[in-house]
């Protein structure tokens, strides 16, 4: 028992090193390149970030700041692969207990911390201008997506994320589910730090914000966290509103969620081609409309629960 | 108002102070005024007659009969399609004039760059620093007088820094460039904010200089600065040889072959759709719409191979000369050009409406980076951005040059004064290039193959020229002295982006950081043309490798 468990936890922590980049780079690939761009994109596929990744690894790696710069991108991949362990993939979470999603929460929270982090210790004015933006959006996006869960915990009266795929499996959704899985759905983008919100980043105004005086393998752990932080919200996202099929065969289910949990890289790739990026003040009213359609789902869940 | 009017109002004003006025050629009234009276005149012409301020030029004439330096207030009247050039003379070795900046606000940098390159100071220069020259540029060494060598190359002094202003109480700088992703070209905007608000900004920019009116002015002969000029910009060269051929052509007072004049028209149109596309993508990318750029730009590449089938040359065409062109576009061309314009007239209708109809860009251009319509007068800019800010002004209509008389450009004005009307503007003057482009192809087929040049042996010396062409970020302007020995005495330049720089701190005053380099972008800034004059200083054979250990404060490592 506790070796499946072991293996399975090895097996989630392998999957997302290896299909965040790889989904990704299916996205740039074949949605934005070819599609949307007109382009034909890296030519090696959807492998390319992976070269980006070993090229970052094998660079000199510049310094500027002091222990906490080169310690923070640690932690951050850290956290990445802790909250690997806690996402239901082919069934419940291989670790869950109760209340687990209230330390994924924590270890989701910590990997934007330390990107915030990091950029302090760097202490340049862009770091610093992406540091704040950084912390404007952790404060409400990840609130966005807390309140739609607090909706799932109310229907499902568990902290336990196996109990909500289960639940959702057997009872399908309510109407305050559909209503919960809106405002995390659209804040998804801003878990992706994608356009049209990632502000943090945008290379046009900040030159790279938080990340801008990262270099070499810092900067390589920090995109690698970033690319497993969106295959764990996307998989948090897609196995508690959709489960289905839950089948008793494992493999088949986790098949499935890697489908769709690539459907989700895609849509993300599409809604990336197809804006501009809006304006930190644009996009904290748009959270806060969602932070309202949260509520609301809440409420409903009150009402019918 | 007529050209005679104008002499007469202004010496029936200011009499005696008026010592000569002329038009050698039609358009362009000279006046020599005298010294003190440069002040009330320029009030005059431009705060109660309406005159726009166009540009300062300063010439080093003491090797000439008339000594002393002389400097020219260039002033344009758009309606009358009239320039009025107020021309004073001032001597000694370190000459004073009146500032008229206090007066003529967009006389600002035009000011500062005539002390900087010919050292005639301004009195009473609001903000005298320097402006052009390099900041370890030696002072009292003026490049464009004439005992000045153009292959000067003073000792570098690394330790100089700009005269820079510093943050208001409170605000903290954020740097955008020297060098920046979205800035294509180096420039310096010294941002102050307080948090995500701009609260001011200060500009150091001239990274570019080459040396170029130097150049022309002192090395090449008439058929040469074509050239040259072409390379004063990678995006509009065409239009700066143009430019300067017809300033040339105005001075001899006559006019290149009906058939060269349309060629030099199809050329710069071609430039124009080229240039408004690549501007499209370049502001999709600073606010983070690539897909915008990619599809611009992809639609922009078959104009470089038009511009390469009908030239030889995708950018600097070396197409014209003094007095005419060197090729024609013959009759089977006709046909090819046609339809390349209609292609990219097909896909650029779909990528107008995609944009003028998307929400999102709506959400992030309007009411941005707002340039009202008040200080875009004052500021005098030019081109879309004028236009977008309702100032009707346009040189193709304003001053016809080449075939602008027969092929007529429509004005494209918004009043809105934001990004977005700036982008409006130049979305339809896109299409309204491409109408113009067959009309040129109609208008070379009605006439019959002949002359494109008329071959000039050599120009007399004294003769004053200039004349404006409207490049697709605005107007390009051109002044030439001609010399002895068939060689130019004076070569000016002024690019739109010039006037249009000046602009920014109003701009992005109070804007969110995020609006920054898409105001800047807005009006297609092209810094190079701007910068086109003073010697490189770089070529000192001091070269120094920098190591990382040299950029790691030691305490860090």
């Amino acid at each position: 028992m506790i070796g499946t468990m072991i293996g399975i936890g090895a097996l989630q922590i392998v999957l997302c090193l290896v299909a965040g980049p790889f989904f990704e780079g299916i996205s740039r690939k074949y949605v934005r390149a070819r599609i949307a761009h007109g382009r034909v994109g890296p030519l090696t596929g959807a492998m390319q970030p992976f070269w980006d990744l070993a090229k970052l690894l094998g660079k000199e790696d510049l310094s500027i700041g002091g222990p906490l710069q080169r310690i923070a991108p640690v932690l951050c991949m850290g956290a990445v692969l802790t909250a690997s362990l806690l996402i239901p993939l082919g069934g419940a979470p291989p670790f869950g207990f109760a209340g687990d999603f209230i330390v994924l929460l924590y270890f989701l929270t910590m990997i934007s911390v330390m990107i915030v982090l990091g950029a302090a210790a760097s202490g340049t004015s862009y770091t610093m201008g992406g540091a704040l933006r950084e912390v404007m959006g952790l404060l409400i996006v990840d609130l966005v997506m807390a309140v739609s869960f607090i909706t799932v915990m109310i229907n499902t009266r568990s902290l336990r994320i196996g109990d909500w795929i289960e639940w959702e499996a057997a009872y399908g959704p309510n109407i305050s589910m559909i209503l919960a899985l809106i405002p995390i759905l659209l804040v998804m983008p801003a878990q992706f730090g994608k356009v049209p919100f990632d502000t943090p980043e945008a290379e046009q105004e900040l030159m790279g914000g938080p990340l801008a005086e990262m270099s070499g393998p810092k900067l390589a752990l920090y995109k690698w966290a970033i690319y497993g932080k969106q295959f764990v919200i996307a998989a948090l996202f897609v196995q508690v509103f959709f489960p289905w099929p839950l089948t008793p065969i494992w493999p088949l289910n986790l098949v499935a969620a890697l489908v769709k949990i690539l459907i989700v890289f895609i849509l993300m790739g599409v809604v990336e081609a197809l804006m501009p990026r809006l304006r930190i003040d644009q996009s904290l009213k748009y959270y806060a409309t969602l932070f309202v359609i949260g509520a609301l789902a809440i409420v409903m869940a009150y009402l019918t629960a | 108002m007529t050209s005679q009017e104008l002499m007469d109002r202004l010496k029936q004003r200011f009499g005696e102070a008026i010592a000569s006025a002329r038009e050698p050629a039609p358009g362009a009234v000279y006046l020599g005024i005298a010294p003190q009276a440069v002040g009330p005149i320029a009030d005059c012409v431009s705060n109660e007659m309406g005159a726009r301020f166009l540009i300062t030029t300063g010439t080093d004439e003491r090797p000439l009969p008339e000594g002393g330096f002389r400097v020219s207030h260039i002033f344009s009247f758009d309606q009358d399609k009239l320039f009025c050039i107020l021309q004073t003379r001032v001597n000694g070795d370190d000459p004073e004039v009146d500032a008229i900046t206090p007066k003529v606000r967009g006389a600002m940098w035009a000011e500062r760059e005539l002390f900087d390159v010919v050292g005639v100071k301004s009195r009473n220069h609001p903000d005298p620093r320097r402006l052009l020259l390099a900041d370890d540029w030696p002072a009292g060494l003026y490049p464009l007088r004439k005992d000045v060598p153009f292959d000067i190359k003073p000792e570098p002094d690394f330790s100089a820094r700009p005269q820079l202003a510093e943050p208001p109480e409170g605000a903290s700088v954020l740097p955008i460039g020297p060098f920046f992703p979205v800035l294509e070209e180096p420039a310096y905007f010294r941002v102050f904010v307080e948090g995500e608000t701009v609260v001011g900004c200060d500009y150091r920019g001239f990274y570019n200089h080459r040396g170029i009116e130097k150049l022309g002015d002192s090395a090449l002969t008439y058929n040469q600065v074509p050239f040259l000029a072409e390379r004063i910009c990678g995006i509009c060269g065409f239009i700066h040889s143009t430019c300067y051929v017809e300033a040339v052509e105005k001075a001899l007072g006559e006019r290149a072959p009906r058939r060269a004049r349309i060629v030099r028209t199809l050329l710069l149109e071609i430039e124009r759709i080229h240039s408004h596309l690549l501007w499209l993508g370049i502001a999709g990318h600073i606010i983070g719409f690539e897909t915008i750029l990619m599809q611009s730009w992809r639609i922009r590449e078959p104009v470089m191979w038009l511009c390469e089938y009908i030239t030889g040359h995708r950018k600097t065409y070396g197409m014209n000369i003094v007095g005419g062109v060197r090729k024609d576009i013959e009759a089977s061309m006709y046909q090819p050009i046609l339809d390349c314009v209609a292609k990219i007239e097909t896909e650029s209708i779909a990528v107008v409406k995609a944009v003028a109809n998307d929400s999102s860009l709506h959400a992030r251009l309007r009411g941005a980076g707002v340039l009202t319509n008040a200080d875009a007068k004052a500021i005098c800019v030019v081109g879309p951005t004028a236009r977008g800010s309702g100032v009707a002004i346009d040189a193709r209509v304003d001053h016809p040059y080449a075939a602008y008389d027969e092929i007529v450009a429509k004005k494209m004005v918004h009043t809105e004064g934001d990004i977005w009307a700036r982008t409006l503007v130049r979305l339809e003057e896109l299409l309204d290039s491409i109408r113009l482009v067959r009309e040129s192809v109609r208008a070379l087929a009605a006439i019959p193959e002949g002359a494109i040049a008329n071959r000039l042996e050599s120009i007399p010396a004294g003769l004053e020229g200039m004349c404006v062409v409207e490049a697709p970020r605005g107007e390009a302007i051109h002044y030439v002295l001609t010399g002895a020995d068939n060689k130019l005495e004076r070569w000016r330049v002024r690019a739109p982006t010039y006037p249009n720089l000046q602009a920014v701190p109003v701009m992005i005053r109070d804007a969110q950081v995020a609006d920054v380099p898409i105001s800047i972008g807005s009006f297609d800034p092209c810094f190079s043309c701007t910068e086109r004059m003073e010697v490189v200083d770089l070529d000192s054979g001091n070269v120094k490798v920098i190591r990382s250990a040299d950029l790691i404060p030691p305490e860090a490592s």
